[in-house]
């Protein structure tokens, strides 16, 4: 118990410092919604990838590979390929571009500036906002959790420990202290799971015999799509895959980076960061062998930690789910807060706000933001990955397509894209629901496994390539301006 | 059967890894050559 509260208050403490020290860097509402676009490719890879996953992923991630086995090894390669190299390599220097061209410093802003589409920006911010709240809220949880299980410390203050410190140093250091700590985050996170995935391999006697005894528990367990079946394995993959590219707190990461030509370096290092991605999955299923008889699938990898790992490995370990969810938790804070102050309260509303003003309505509304979302997460709603799935899909469905297209296609009309936006959210919420519906028959076996965010964004698809054929491009200005033409 | 007793269906997971990595030093490269040659 005494090491694991040395890591903690080394590691915390150092993450305050880091605060501190950015605090000073921190001019500028710029500086402290995108560090003035000055962050070089290593910080920005690393704090990616400590930003997509967070201690949900580890925890939620190990219990997916506890109860479905190896299939779940997929959703570790689509976040990979989809969800990080295709997204840097199809968003990153045309996001970096237009963002830089049109001033923008916010998901919504770029919305409002590209499209000339006040409508959409208030939609795009009041939608994600809401929801990276209700994200939030299950981020801290994961944490408190893993307080719980890995320390004994009751789950409020597991709450109160982690959320102080997170918003501690995202309020005083803003957007730099978020990318510098992250970065740190993501080496702890990438130490602790290649240690968790060594020792319990190790510890199972290897790959081979790990496949040979999953397969005497269940064929299922070893083959794709196995026990989940495809439905649930395809659309949960496009979610954690394909929805990063609709996730704020994600692409901002290229608006920030230093230059264009770092987007090359930054590639390769966020493709081999994020490879940890199958880890969780792997571990997960050598719990199944190692500790079969849990009373929940959350408990695969505290178990198997507390199983493989010594006093000092479960610290760093500990210290890995803190590092991922803090690291997801802090990002959205900053998103959340940039978004009310600039695109809700100052384009939105109409307000005057001097720089320095601005500045010190984002710390305190990101301070605010995150004493709501720790308040919430002291009595929680239900289970974490449900949370983390439903406000994905409705924050991918808002974004997703209207950054895309609005950087690839000129014509893309602001009326598809606010109608898009709509269609999107309204038939992922629909669908989600469904179910609970009474009057609605029931969905057919085939159709019922397949997630919101696969009918949110092929509804959303839809609506915005019918609604560009139909109506009319943005102003001619608009254009201009975010290809760089005027 | 594929490397350590997998199906290959559930092996194709540590290929589609193996071949995104390469995929992004590809890009990487392809990306600098291309920005050699378009400079005057």
């Amino acid at each position: 118990m005494m090491v694991y509260v040395v890591v903690l208050v080394v590691y915390l403490g150092a993450l305050a410092a880091i605060g501190v020290m950015m605090s000073g860097r921190s001019k500028s509402a710029g500086d402290f919604a995108i560090g003035g676009r000055s962050v070089g490719p290593w910080v920005t890879a690393l704090s990616f990838v400590a930003a997509y996953y967070s201690s949900v992923v580890i925890i939620g991630g190990g219990a997916f590979g506890w109860r479905f086995g190896l299939a779940t090894l997929w959703i570790g390669a689509g976040n990979v390929l989809v969800g990080t190299t295709l997204a840097w390599i199809v968003l990153g220097r045309r996001v970096r571009r237009f963002t830089g061209n049109l001033d923008a410093m916010t998901m919504p802003g770029f919305f409002a500036a590209r499209y000339g589409s006040p409508q959409a920006r208030i939609f795009s911010a009041a939608a994600t906002g809401l929801f990276l709240i209700i994200y939030n809220v299950s981020v801290l949880k994961g944490m408190a959790n893993s307080f719980e299980v890995l320390m004994d410390l009751p789950y409020w203050a597991g709450v109160v420990i982690s959320g102080v410190v997170i918003l501690f140093y995202t309020a005083v250091g803003g957007y730099l202290a978020v990318v510098w700590t992250s970065m740190i985050q993501a080496i702890v996170m990438i130490a602790a799971l290649t240690l968790l995935t060594f020792m319990s391999l190790q510890k199972v006697g290897g790959m081979t015999a790990l496949v040979d005894k999953l397969h005497a528990v269940d064929p299922g367990l070893v083959h794709t799509p196995g026990v989940w079946g495809w439905a649930g394995l395809v659309s949960f993959t496009l979610i954690v895959s394909l929805g990063t590219w609709g996730m704020p707190q994600l692409i901002v990461r290229f608006y920030s980076i230093k230059s264009d030509k770092m987007l090359r370096l930054g590639t390769v290092i966020v493709t081999l960061g994020a490879s940890i991605a199958l880890l969780p999955y792997l571990t997960g299923s050598v719990a199944r062998v190692l500790v079969p008889q849990l009373d929940s699938a959350d408990q695969a990898i505290p178990a198997l930690t507390a199983l493989v790992l010594n006093d000092w490995g479960g610290a760093l370990f500990l210290a890995g789910v803190v590092a991922a969810g803090m690291s997801t938790f802090a990002g959205v804070l900053i998103i959340i807060a940039s978004s009310l102050v600039h695109d809700v309260w100052i384009s939105g509303l109409g307000r005057k706000l001097d720089p320095a003003s601005e500045l010190r309505a984002n710390r305190i509304t990101s301070l605010a933001v995150g004493v709501v979302s720790l308040l919430i997460a002291l009595k929680p709603p239900a289970l974490v990955l449900v949370l983390t799935a439903f406000s994905w899909a409705v924050i991918a469905s808002t974004n997703l397509w209207p950054l895309l297209f609005g950087i690839y296609w000129k014509r893309t009309s602001p009326a598809a894209t606010l109608a898009s936006m709509i269609a999107g959210v309204g038939a992922a919420l629909v669908w989600q629901a469904w179910p609970k519906i009474g009057l609605l028959p029931p969905l057919p076996d085939g159709l019922a496994g397949i997630h919101g965010f696969v009918v949110g964004t092929a509804v959303g698809l839809v609506v915005i390539v019918a609604g560009t054929m139909l109506g009319r491009p943005a102003p001619r200005e608009n254009i201009e301006r975010a290809w760089g033409e005027r | 059967m594929a490397p350590f007793h997998l199906p290959w269906l559930t092996f194709g997971a540590f290929l589609v890894l193996g071949g995104t990595i390469v995929l992004a030093i590809a890009w990487a490269v392809i990306d600098k050559l291309r920005d050699r040659e378009d400079r005057p």
